[in-house]
């Protein structure tokens, strides 16, 4: 897999992961405001900050697992 | 290795919360379309060692989720 | 003893902050004299004299913040690194604004503060629209809440900073515990990671031996 496409599926699991979160809940992202699971989606495929955060805490959380649980 | 990979894997689902075993962890293509894969999922298909496993274990394995 | 509180309330995230830290400042006034700044009270110029006039042993900010700086109402700067930390004088300082123990928290015992407990990312957290009415029924936001109180009410009842700490990281763990467990809301599993987050964020510097 090249980096480009790991960056995709780390991307496109993020996305499916927020989806999921059911659509009466929101996140507030300190003074960024609060987003629904679609507007999280959003900020995630356009890379901006809020986006990125998201991304690094899904994926933090993700690849603590192993060390919490394994 | 793919031996290897399968034993982190089961290590790790047999002790994760029922919950969390119902998050997504992985996305495939498949016809065209994205679908998600959950834990509950991934376990079915790696504890059958079908091919849709073994690449759900090396995408796992490259995410560092296993 | 006095102890400040401060609880902007001008956005729906300030003002999550501000009614839960309300929980605070109930068990607060049975430990000593509390100075609750809520609202436009929130601001540069009652704080700092508060902070000069009555050297409140216990500060515990609510509100929005970035790396250097902790705001106030209407995100008015009210401490400022390389301006004003050294206010923060002789104080056990809990900052629940996002960034602010990366820099502000380091530089401010650094210029004299006993301890600063805060976070060191973005401190998030869910809500349930059909709470927004009442926020301190909302049982997403409830854990957040209740894990990260844990630092103010453990500092109250007389706990160590670091003693306060484990405790309110024992609770994240308790709430991540029970979000993962079958008996938890629907949807609860899809939140549990910024749960995690705010445990990971949450540090602190300087006295980890200080106390009220």
């Amino acid at each position: 897999m090249t980096s480009k496409e790991l960056q995709q599926k780390i991307m496109d699991l993020v996305v499916s992961r927020l989806m999921a979160i059911p659509p009466n809940l929101k996140l507030s992202i300190g003074s960024y405001g609060s987003f629904n699971n679609e507007e999280l989606v959003q900020h995630v495929k356009e890379n901006d900050e809020v986006g990125r955060s998201v991304l690094n805490m899904q994926m933090s959380y993700l690849t603590s697992l192993k060390k919490r649980y394994g | 290795m793919t031996q290897n990979k399968k034993t982190r894997f089961l290590n790790l689902f047999n002790n994760l919360p029922i919950n969390i075993r119902k998050e997504v962890i992985f996305v495939i293509e498949h016809e065209g379309t994205k679908q998600p894969i959950t834990w509950n999922v991934a376990y079915n298909e790696i504890s059958n060692s079908t091919d849709l496993g073994n690449t759900i274990l090396d995408g796992l394995d490259k995410l560092s989720i296993i | 003893m006095d102890i400040l509180i401060t609880r902007p309330d001008h956005d729906d995230t300030v003002t999550y902050l501000s009614l839960w830290a309300g929980e605070i400042v109930k068990r607060a006034k049975c430990s000593g004299n509390v100075f609750d700044y809520a609202g436009k009270k929130a601001n540069k110029k009652e704080i700092e004299k508060l902070l000069k006039k009555r050297n409140p042993r216990f500060v515990f900010f609510n509100g929005h913040g970035n790396e250097k700086t902790i705001f106030g109402q209407g995100d008015q700067p009210l401490i400022k690194e390389g301006e004003n930390e050294e206010l923060l004088t002789s104080k056990i300082v809990y900052s629940r604004a996002c960034n602010s123990a990366k820099s502000l928290g380091k530089s401010a015992c650094e210029n004299g503060a006993d301890a600063y407990i805060g976070y060191k990312g973005e401190f998030t957290f869910f809500t349930d629209t059909s709470s927004e009415c009442t926020p301190l029924r909302d049982k997403f936001a409830e854990p957040f809440f209740k894990s990260s109180n844990e630092i103010a009410e453990s500092l109250i009842k007389g706990n160590t900073v670091s003693e306060a700490y484990d405790k309110s990281q024992a609770t994240f763990d308790k709430w991540i515990g029970k979000f993962s467990s079958s008996g938890a809301p629907v949807g609860s599993e899809t939140i549990i990671w910024a749960l995690y987050a705010d445990k990971e964020n949450q540090i602190f510097h300087g006295n980890k031996g200080a106390a009220l």
